[in-house]
């Protein structure tokens, strides 16, 4: 007879978003509340860990972080950054160059002029001008931002403009996920579910397999269009990302402004995509960066991208189709009628 | 032999416990399950902390107001809902109303998670 599983779920808030999170775990002849007192602990951990890495290392709003402190650095030579900081960056940075720089970590400045992200409803919305964007521009680019490492395997990260800004909004929930499954590995949890905002953990063993759900571009947060069905296993993990412009848009003159801005031309998404889902397998910054890259790329431009970093993915697009990669047959089921099932090339 | 001597009658025969029992077990039933009903409470978390518990089955309104933002939260008919938010997009009052033990309402600019909670 197997062993009781116990399960625990918390809710929180943290890095502007929603996280959630349920565990499972074995009762191997411990009591329940022994089991759910251990299980909250670390869901306890891990939202301590994710506040930590958003208030501390990663964003660029939080005054005490690390971001922070080489945002506000008006100096143009190396400045340390931790161990952590690097290996972020020098991840985020190459998921930027491999996408021709769809995806780019240094347009918080032109970010910040386009005010969608940050729009509050309360004045109509104006668009800034084009002159604007394009000043604006000249303190933006991966070219403008150097990551190199010491001797002693430090690292260093210097801009060549005083204005460059960085802008990890596109990986952070991402990585947020890598630190939960090194806080979930070796411990007594078998399997977990740890949502934040967009991105999604799959951890560990399930009795049958996760059932994860591809979101709704056209509906609310708990509608999907079809559901993951991913085989768990002892310390698997699986990395599921959402990008898509119904997150957040402006509106103005009869013209929709995405929030997701495309790093090659300045401006906010213009693609023929509702959404794009990224599963893998050995990263969650990669499926968080990723997510963002091939939602500004398209179905075509994300081939390459794909294949590098051995993801799958579900793209809907603005004709209500929905293409799934090769590695998604027999996974993916589509559960909403509206739209139709296409295979990928 | 006398026909009509018989076994001596016992005080409650086996009929009787039954009918007695049955009863008894249906209202020790209802007696838990409302109890249970009773213990569901409303949980209040701003910026993740409980700042307040409600039990679900007493009607009220309770409001959440801080820097970020005011919320009113109702208890009605053993359910809970959110009336005049002052956030920029009111989903948390378009969410409607919820009653199970898991289920929640999330004002995430005013950092207001709303659970409903059997104290499991």
């Amino acid at each position: 007879m197997p062993d009781q599983t116990v399960s625990v779920t918390k809710t929180g808030i943290a890095m502007g978003t929603v996280v959630s999170i349920t565990s499972y775990a074995g009762r191997k002849g411990r009591s329940e509340s022994e089991v759910k007192d251990d299980l909250n602990r670390q869901i306890l951990q891990i939202f301590d860990e994710t506040e930590k890495i958003d208030k501390d290392l990663l964003s660029w709003r939080s005054e005490t972080s690390e971001t922070n402190h080489f945002n506000q650095s008006t100096q143009t030579t190396p400045i340390p950054v931790s161990d952590e900081l690097g290996g972020v960056i020098r991840d985020a940075i190459e998921v930027s160059s491999r996408s021709g720089s769809a995806l780019d970590i240094t347009l918080r400045p032109l970010i910040s002029i386009w005010g969608i992200e940050s729009y509050d409803g309360k004045e109509p919305y104006e668009p800034p001008s084009v002159d604007s964007v394009r000043e604006t521009g000249r303190y933006t680019g991966i070219n403008l931002l150097h990551l190199t490492q010491a001797q002693d395997g430090a690292f260093l990260l210097q801009k060549d403009r005083p204005e460059v800004q960085i802008d990890l909004g596109a990986v952070g929930k991402g990585y947020v996920l890598d630190a939960a499954t090194s806080i979930l590995k070796g411990s007594e949890t078998k399997g977990a579910v740890f949502a934040a905002g967009g991105s999604i953990l799959a951890y560990g063993e399930k009795d049958s397999h996760w059932q994860i759900g591809v979101r709704d571009p056209a509906g609310g947060p708990a509608d999907y269009i079809g559901l993951l069905s991913l085989e768990g296993g002892a310390e698997r993990t699986y990395y599921i990302s959402t990008s898509g412009g119904y997150e957040k848009y402006t509106e103005s003159n009869g013209r929709i402004y995405e929030h997701i801005i495309d790093g090659r031309t300045l401006y906010p998404a213009e693609g023929d995509l509702l959404s794009a889902t990224i599963i893998t397998q050995n990263s969650g910054l990669a499926s968080d960066a990723l997510s963002t890259a091939c939602y500004l790329l398209g179905i075509e431009g994300s081939a390459d991208l794909l294949q590098y970093y051995q993801a799958e993915a579900v793209f809907v697009t603005k004709r209500n189709e929905v293409f799934i990669s090769q590695g998604l047959k027999g996974i993916f089921s589509l559960t909403n009628s509206a739209y139709t099932l296409k295979n990928m090339e | 032999m006398d026909r009509k001597t018989t076994a001596p009658k016992k005080l409650i025969t086996k009929r009787d416990l039954i009918i007695i029992l049955i009863p008894a077990i249906i209202a020790a039933c209802l007696y838990f399950m409302h109890r249970k009903g009773t213990r569901t409470s409303v949980l209040l978390y701003s910026d993740n902390q409980l700042i307040k518990e409600l039990p679900l089955s007493q009607d009220t309104s309770y409001t959440v107001s801080n820097e970020l933002g005011s919320n009113t939260v109702v208890i009605e008919n053993h359910q809970v809902y959110v009336r005049d938010a002052d956030c920029p997009d009111k989903r948390c009052e378009k969410q409607g109303a919820i009653s199970k033990p898991g289920e929640t309402i999330i004002c995430l600019p005013h950092k207001l998670i709303i659970e409903v909670s059997n104290g499991e």
